[in-house]
């Protein structure tokens, strides 16, 4: 009835948590090519697919979202490396490598386009389908009703994020690079789980965003425990929780919770919304937000309440939630 | 020979850049491009401002470059209806859906391919003429001269490079970081709903990059300061996109004054008259002899990007009532 996805960077990730609430697994480091991920390393890569199709997930290989010319080489070598494993498809944010993949006739993977394709619109929907996309991530500033337009008008599977920092930036320089000087690549490789927090005093709201090298997310984790039924409306049926550099118990808790939540909402029956509401948040210190599926600031965090009272829209909608 | 295209944020603008020797000026319709409403112009204007350019023998380039919702493609598709009828036919686009569509509708017009379409390898040029435009920017950290020259032999595109401008520290039209913290939504005229503070969906970015951040790491703090975010200018070394050669040099700045665009147009037209009446060495003392004049414009386009970005997130607060 659906499905949860979560990307995993590096096999010493996959070995340190337990993902088995997840259903589809992107692997690699979509935000930068220099780390030793996943979708860089392909002996890890094997026994990362090995583990996973033993527990009859599906995996996706997700390699570097921005792969200039002068990395097509290496990109390309990588998946000839990957080509010979059971790997179920493949998730790109170049449209043109998509595109060559797709028209390539020795491919049999899936195609599925990622969030920094930038899909705004049911035309670039279309486009994609007719490519051969499977499945994508659109635009995260997208509202739900446009995701689910997008869904139904272009006959393309549309993921929607129900938790976890939202990627809101994919950065040309290394951020680490800048806020360190004299840091290197060699030291990410050596702390794949290194994150900065920022903090700015510009809002009297309190925004907090965090740096992962190449990528700026939200300080505060998207959260729709309180939105299943509306989910299921929309016609819903592909789930992803982000769960980059978050600690182990994060990971299996919250997946825990949407796992139990979605199972019984597409059962037709209800769960314990406080409850997990709860305990989503004793693991997510910068509070809730999910306020771009709603029309108004991403930061905003809006209520089945809020929204039933129409004033979810806007800049204004929603409340703050920060901790 | 190169070409040089400059920004037509106002009619006055415009007229002077063409008057300064631009090949070509382009401008937003209103509510339509990657600008705030104040950098854009009217109908009529754009009209105006068509008119002038084609009395020069020049050309007007029109702005399609934000993201509209899916429900307003018709509306947009209508409107470049109405400037083809006037004899207008360049527009820069941005969504490829949209693209495909302008394309099928309009078999005659010249596409350029916006900037924040983000293409960063030859698989995206690829893509992208098979869509149908006519003219893709190419970021020289992406592409090579070489590969800008195979991009006009191999696929038959013209190359625009952006010779001075603001070099973004995220990968444009990808970063979502100003809607996370700041949007807002009403509708102009036209019924065209806008997104202040969302650059992708046509409104102010509030330049979050700019902000002073705190940045800490397990607690410890790492850097205070800005996350970069520089303007430039091509002049040491501008021989090798003039040897491609790059059909256009693209000036950025739109939201800055006329004055200052008609300076900085002037000294590319001077260069680029330069580099075609004199030998090397010759040119090599022209850009010598020049360059103080071209520094005195540059500090002058800081002291307007300090001044203007502090007036535009004043009045755009403002409009959607942000303390």
């Amino acid at each position: 009835l659906f499905r949860l996805a979560t990307h995993v960077r590096t096999l010493g990730e996959l070995r340190g948590a337990d993902y088995s609430r997840f259903d589809d697994f992107y692997l690699g480091d979509y935000t930068c090519m220099g780390s030793r991920s996943l979708s860089v390393d392909a002996g890890a890569l094997k026994e990362a697919v090995e583990l996973l199709k033993a527990d009859g997930k599906r995996v996706y290989v997700s390699p570097v979202a921005f792969p200039i010319t002068s990395d097509l080489p290496a990109f390309y070598g990588f998946l000839a490396e990957a080509a010979d494993l059971p790997i179920d498809g493949i998730e790109l944010s170049s449209v043109g490598v998509a595109d060559r993949l797709l028209r390539d006739a020795g491919n049999d993977w899936d195609v599925h386009v990622g969030i920094f394709a930038n899909v705004y619109t049911t035309a670039t929907a279309r486009v994609l389908k007719g490519m051969g996309v499977s499945r994508m991530f659109a635009n995260p500033e997208l509202t739900l009703d446009e995701l689910a337009e997008m869904q139904d008008d272009a006959g393309l599977d549309v993921i929607f994020q129900v938790h976890g920092k939202l990627p809101l930036t994919p950065t040309v320089p290394c951020i680490f690079k800048h806020t360190q000087p004299g840091f290197g690549c060699a030291q990410h490789i050596a702390e794949p789980g290194k994150k900065q927090v920022l903090e700015t005093s510009r809002w009297p709201e309190n925004h907090v965003l965090l740096c992962y090298g190449k990528l700026m997310a939200s300080g505060r984790d998207v959260c729709m425990i309180e939105h299943p039924g509306r989910l299921k409306a929309l016609g819903a049926r592909h789930f992803y929780i982000n769960t980059l550099c978050e600690p182990p118990e994060c990971i299996e808790a919250v997946s825990a919770v949407y796992r139990q939540a979605l199972e019984r909402v597409s059962a037709g029956e209800g769960f314990d919304v406080a409850a997990a509401k709860a305990e989503l948040h004793g693991h997510s210190p910068f509070g809730f937000a999910n306020g771009f599926y709603f029309g108004g600031p991403g930061h905003r965090f809006v209520s089945p309440e809020e929204l039933a009272a129409g004033a979810a829209v806007g800049p204004q909608g929603g409340r703050e939630d920060g901790r | 020979m190169t070409q040089l295209l400059s920004p037509g944020g106002t009619v006055a603008m415009a007229v002077r850049a063409l008057d300064a020797g631009a090949d070509a000026v382009y401008v937003g319709p209103h509510g339509w491009s990657r600008r705030w409403e104040n950098a854009e112009i009217q109908d009529g204007e754009i009209r105006e401002v068509h008119e002038h350019a084609v009395a020069q023998g020049k050309s007007v380039t029109l702005c399609f470059n934000c993201h509209c919702a899916s429900r307003e493609v018709p509306l947009m598709l209508e409107k470049i209806e109405g400037y083809v009828g006037w004899g207008i036919e360049n527009f820069t686009l941005l969504d490829h859906g949209i693209i495909a569509l302008v394309r099928a509708r309009f078999p005659h017009v010249k596409i350029r391919g916006s900037l924040a379409t983000t293409i960063i390898n030859m698989d995206d040029v690829a893509f992208l003429k098979e869509a149908g435009v006519d003219n893709v920017v190419l970021r020289p950290d992406c592409y090579s001269p070489e590969e800008m020259r195979m991009v006009r032999e191999q696929y038959g595109l013209e190359v625009e490079v952006i010779t001075c401008g603001n070099r973004d520290f995220a990968h444009t039209g990808r970063c979502v970081m100003s809607p996370y913290t700041q949007k807002g939504s009403k509708k102009n005229a036209e019924g065209r709903e806008m997104h202040p503070g969302s650059p992708n969906r046509g409104g102010l970015c509030h330049r979050i990059c700019l902000s002073e951040w705190h940045v800490t790491e397990r607690g410890e703090s790492v850097f205070c300061g800005k996350l970069p975010n520089l303007h430039y200018v091509f002049l040491e070394n501008i021989e090798r996109f003039l040897d491609v050669p790059v059909d256009w040099f693209k000036l950025q700045g739109r939201v800055y004054s006329a004055g200052h665009i008609e300076k900085l147009t002037r000294f590319f037209r001077a260069l680029l008259d330069a580099s075609e009446s004199l030998s090397r060495d010759e040119f090599t003392q022209w850009k010598a002899d020049n360059k103080p004049a071209l520094d005195a414009i540059f500090d002058e386009r800081d002291r307007e990007r300090v001044a203007q970005t502090s007036v535009r997130l004043e009045l755009e607060a403002g409009a959607i009532g942000v303390p």
